[in-house]
């Protein structure tokens, strides 16, 4: 990738082109004002094209006014530093066997100390590399599913995943890690709740908030509290493994369907909704919390996902001044399912009623959630909420909005009428709906 | 310096200056910069060294992971926010530091660069929550003028300081997170030769440059200076931490003899016909030869259940301990790694029997051994794993002897001493910060720049001399100081003569530092109210060095309560005149003795009643005048 001039435009790309340079090579610049060798490095795509940038001796990169430069010698070719990949870690075959799917994200990636770059990494020998430690629970298969930024991810990349998880629960696998990009991993966690409820084994969503060419990252922790979830858990289920403070201390195992990012940065970003983590993991050992999990007892070679995705689902938020056409639009567009977010307890304005009453007269399942996030929707409290529900709406009680719209697309994906969908939207299949409301605002544990 | 003569031995000293810029907040956030002593929150993290690091070999960050150190930050409410703890991305690049910088540059004529790229530097000691520092070379090249010599500037660089220190035991090591990100200019001097002395007028003569942009912060931490030390036949060492500028001298000069000593100790090794293969042997586990010893450092790592490890040291009697120059021995060498490791030090048979190690132990050991008369030999102890890493490091050290010099990271110690760090990091440890993009600097900005280059410092100084008439050295003292800009406050405020403020604010803190007092402590707020009190006559110029010592002992909350204490609220002007004329009455008969020659005695006399609860000068204007009647009643 270090090839050729990477990132250069303009005028400045013609200057390197007619000075014969590349990138990687040593060369000496003359400006107006001074004479500096360095190597010359890529251009970030989104700079401007006046400048090109150097990385002198010391390491530091500079950029040079391209209007001011001279001359450009070339001194030397670039050479490439040697990156030693270590050995492949022996697997010990009395521990349990874990899978790591990678879909792209953070959790394993090494940077280019000439260039900056950070490249992706996903084999087991470079995840080993950056958390040697997982040998000790597991004996490890990595696999890359696909490399794309978690906000691209849609429902076919979570059939793809639910598809290939599936696979490996009949290939008896004890457990199954998959590393995803943080901004979407609640959603992908919610839609393989659904698609692999009843699945035999622990199945782990990690992800990281600091990538791992920083010392400070994340991964590591975040990953270990996984691959020990996957490799020794006395439970089944899907779960994401993030960590549960700021503190380098103890990973949180959400439930899948129950969990939210909630920051837009920090370690401890992802949140249980109404209830607390399932576990936690602290300096390699498991603490279940909840209960009432569920057992790893079930037969795994007969295991079947339920994996379809209905795109036609979307996901609106109410707010004042709301215009009804919204939802016109989603009826006429051929859209099978609306979740609302609406106020409150689950209110929408007046002016929506015969537009909500138009989509449910034609099948549309209209699913009625809160923009509070925390605390149920109760539509029998107020007379709008009364207007609601006689006009078809669901309530679709603690349910918060991106886990009732995953549902709702995974629902119609798998059934043949409106009907059967509705049913399923309001049984209780991987612990989406909890009965009790805790008496605390943010149950830890 | 102790017989070296420095162009003889070719020393060469090159000077790193690290200066807090005195900007409103820090360098990526909105937080203040102040030292934050009330921690509302604590943080645990560890740090891994990345990838690429694991690819070569890095002994230091490889040893500081392995050693499982847990960091601990203690977070204050008001100096650190998300960007710091490492849970949000860093701000825009404060654009008063880039400023500040950019003035400083010109003021050295360096050249600044056209584009500014942030960077990462790795360091995974915890001093940086992120696991590295965010660095940026603003300029290259310029020079520093001292006295007639020109001193080369190498790089200027806009960087963050780390985090500060607490404290560091039981695999926890614990900091404060309220310097971190705070501005640094870093200013690399191109290495001068000469003396010791030299090098310290250099870091002078700088500090007064930063200072006279009125753009840096003043006091005792906010400037830091690391020296590359270097003599003919040797490699670079860089030592870092040097706070004090007086210490700068005595660290330049142990390190020089250090360097030249470890050379001596070399060709000494080489006429011994020793080689490095002569140290690539496998310890010796002597636990049961030492389970009934005496030895009180031995004892107790027995009783931790630590083991005891001999190293076999071919021909090297009498070398280990030799020391060519005042604490120079190969001895501390080796145990300094060790130290590094985790290890409480090391002895080796030159410093034994000591340290409770009796002739019978040893006689056995030799045996054990098998050693010759000539031969030489470490002990170390500690826990089983950090034991092995240890020796192979310490043997490590003892090959590499035979280069001489290695080019190392050292800290200067509080008395004037060097002590290794470690091995000197390569380049390969910077990458860009892809967090923030790369700014341009214009051409204008720069030209607008120029026109904010202050006046040289020697100027200014010659225009305090004039303007506040003050000698030379009141007026560069009060320049050195973190109260400048007070001075100038209070000359303006109040009618205290300047050159009473300036020789309050340097001699008089001084003296009380010798003390043992931190004067640091004193606020800006608190001076102000002292000399505005002065000033209305509440408090006399002699009760000025009590009042800031009873202040600096805490027994005194504020200027009036220490003023009361002392008793020493000044007495108004009808009170004094009846002191004075009750001590001629009281004195009359020798007053009619002495006539004018009795004044020294009155004056001695009104002085011991007022004590200080009024000037002096006033005193003596008024006795003067008071004897002069009653001797023309006469
Ligand atoms: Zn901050």
């Amino acid at each position: 990738m270090v090839a050729g001039l990477q990132g250069y435009r303009g005028n400045t790309l013609e200057l390197l082109k007619k000075s014969g340079v590349s990138i990687g090579d040593l060369v000496e610049v003359k400006t107006t004002r001074m004479t500096v060798q360095g190597s010359l490095m890529p251009r970030y795509e989104h700079a401007d094209e006046q400048h090109i940038v150097l990385k002198l001796k010391n390491g530091y990169n500079i950029g040079l006014q391209v209007n001011d430069i001279l001359e450009i010698r070339w001194i030397a070719k670039s050479t490439s530093p040697a990156f030693k990949s270590p050995e492949a870690p022996k697997l010990d075959p009395q521990l349990p066997k874990v899978a790591i799917l990678g879909t792209g994200g953070t959790i394993a990636s090494r940077v280019d100390y000439r260039t900056g770059g950070v490249h992706p990494q996903f084999s087991a020998e470079e995840l080993y590399l950056v958390v040697p430690e997982i040998a000790k629970y597991a004996q490890i298969h990595t696999e890359l599913l696909f490399n794309v930024y978690s906000e691209h991810i849609n429902a076919d990349h979570w059939e793809k995943i639910a598809e290939k998880t599936a696979e490996m629960i009949r290939d008896s696998y004890d457990g199954i890690v998959i590393a995803h990009g943080t901004d979407t991993m609640g959603y992908s966690a919610a839609a393989l709740s659904f698609a692999l409820a009843d699945t035999p084994i622990p199945i782990v969503l990690v992800g990281s908030q600091r990538s791992t060419d920083r010392p400070s990252s994340d991964a590591a922790l975040n990953l270990i509290g996984a691959v020990t979830t996957a490799a020794k858990a006395p439970f089944s289920g899907v779960y994401v493994s993030m960590h549960h403070t700021i503190d380098d201390e103890a990973v949180a195992l959400h439930i899948g369907a129950r969990i939210r990012k909630n920051h837009t940065s920090r370690r401890d970003a992802f949140e249980s909704i109404d209830t607390s983590p399932a576990a936690y993991v602290r300096n390699g050992e498991l603490e279940v919390i909840h209960k009432d999990l569920p057992t790893k007892d079930k037969p795994q070679q007969s295991f079947k996902a339920r994996y379809r995705f209905e795109k036609k689902v979307a996901l609106v938020k109410f707010y004042p001044s709301f215009d009804p056409k919204i939802i016109d639009y989603l009826v006429d567009s051929g859209y099978r399912g609306i979740i609302l977010e609406g106020t409150g307890l689950g209110h929408v304005s007046e002016q929506c009623y015969d537009s909500i009453a138009w989509a449910t007269e034609r099948g549309i399942l209209v699913g009625m959630t809160s923009q509070c996030i925390w605390g149920r929707v109760r539509l029998t409290v107020y007379d709008t909420g009364r207007d609601l529900l006689r006009r078809g709406v669901i309530p679709l009680d603690d349910m918060f909005p991106e886990t009732a719209l995953v549902k709702m697309m995974w629902a119609l994906g798998n059934t043949k009428t409106a009907e059967e969908a509705k049913t399923l939207m309001l049984q209780n299949i991987a612990g989406e709906f909890i009965a009790r409301s805790p008496i605390e605002r943010r149950p830890r544990d | 310096m102790s017989g070296l003569d420095p162009e003889k031995i070719g020393l060469k000293v090159g000077l790193e200056i690290h200066q807090q810029l005195n900007t409103q907040t820090k360098l990526f956030c909105s937080c203040e910069k102040f030292e934050e002593n009330d921690f509302r929150y604590t943080i645990y993290r560890r740090l891994r060294p990345t990838q690429s690091e694991l690819g070569e070999v890095d002994p230091a960050a490889r040893f500081e992971f392995a050693k499982g150190l847990t960091i601990k930050y203690d977070v204050g409410q008001y100096s650190a926010c998300l960007v710091e703890a490492d849970e949000e991305p860093p701000h825009s690049l404060n654009p008063e530091a880039i400023r500040t910088v950019l003035i400083i540059a010109l003021a050295l004529n360096s050249q600044t660069v056209d584009e500014l790229h942030v960077m990462r530097k790795i360091v995974i000691d915890g001093s940086n929550t992120t696991g590295f520092q965010r660095t940026l070379i603003a300029a290259l090249g310029g020079e520093l003028k001292v006295g007639s010599k020109q001193v080369g500037v190498q790089t200027i660089c806009l960087e963050e300081d780390a985090a500060r220190l607490i404290a560091e035991a039981g695999g926890v090591r614990e900091y404060s997170m309220d310097r971190l990100t705070v501005p640094l200019v870093e200013i690399a001097l191109a290495p001068v030769t000469g003396t010791p002395r030299d090098v310290h007028e250099v870091a002078l003569t700088l500090g007064r440059l930063l200072r006279s942009t009125r753009l840096v912060s003043r006091g005792l931490g906010t400037i830091r200076q690391d020296i590359n030390v270097s003599v003919q036949g040797g490699a670079v060492v860089e030592v870092k931490g040097v706070q004090k500028l007086d210490l700068l001298e005595k660290v330049v000069e142990y390190e020089a003899q250090r360097q030249i000593g470890i050379i001596h100790i070399k060709g000494d090794l080489e006429k011994r016909g020793l080689s490095p293969n002569d140290f690539n042997v496998e310890p010796i586990d002597v636990t049961n030869l030492f389970k009934e010893t005496e030895s009180t450092v031995l004892q107790r790592a027995l009783k931790r259940g630590e083991h005891i490890r001999a190293i076999l040291l071919k021909g090297t009697a009498g070398l280990l301990g030799l020391e060519p120059y005042p604490d120079v021995r190969l001895g501390r060498e080796l145990a300094d790694v060790a130290r590094f490791f985790g290890l409480g030090g090391l002895m080796h048979s030159d410093e034994l029997p000591g340290y409770g190690v009796t002739t019978s132990e040893i006689d056995m050991l030799r045996q054990h051994l098998q050693l010759a008369e000539q031969d030489g030999f470490l002990l170390l102890s500690g826990e089983d794993r950090r034991l092995h890493q240890a020796c192979e490091a310490v043997m490590q050290r003892m090959r590499d002897a035979f280069r001489g010099v290695l080019a190392e990271t050292r800290g200067a110690t509080p008395d004037g001493k060097t002590r290794f760090i470690r091995p000197r990091p390569g380049a390969a440890r910077m990458y860009p910060e892809t967090d923030i993009p790369p700014i341009p600097l214009s051409a204008d900005l720069i030209e607008t720049l120029r026109k904010e280059v202050p006046k040289p410092w020697n100027e200014q100084i010659e225009e305090y001399m004039s303007k506040y008439a003050l000698s030379r050295k009141l007026a560069l003292q009060t320049y050195d100081t973190p109260y400048l800009e007070l001075f100038e406050q209070l000359t303006a405020e109040t009618n205290v003569p300047p050159s009473f403020i300036a020789a309050t604010l340097t001699e008089t803190l001084v003296n009380l530092s010798r003390e043992g007092l931190d004067t640091s402590t004193l606020t800006s707020s608190l001076l102000k109210s002292l000399f505005t009190q002065l000033d209305q006559g509440q408090i006399s110029k002699e009760a000025v060095p009590e009042i800031l010592g009873l202040i600096l002992r805490r027994e005194a909350g504020s200027v009036e309560e220490a003023a009361a204490k002392l008793g020493l609220t000044a007495i108004n002007d009808q009170e004094l005149l009846a002191v004075v004329q009750q001590v001629l009455v009281e004195n009359k008969g020798f007053v009619e003795e002495k006539g004018d020659t009795a004044f020294s005695l009155l004056m001695g006399r009104v002085m011991a009643k007022v004590r200080g609860k009024a000037d002096g000068k006033k005193i003596s204007d008024l006795l003067r005048s008071e004897l002069k009647k009653m001797l023309q009643q006469h």
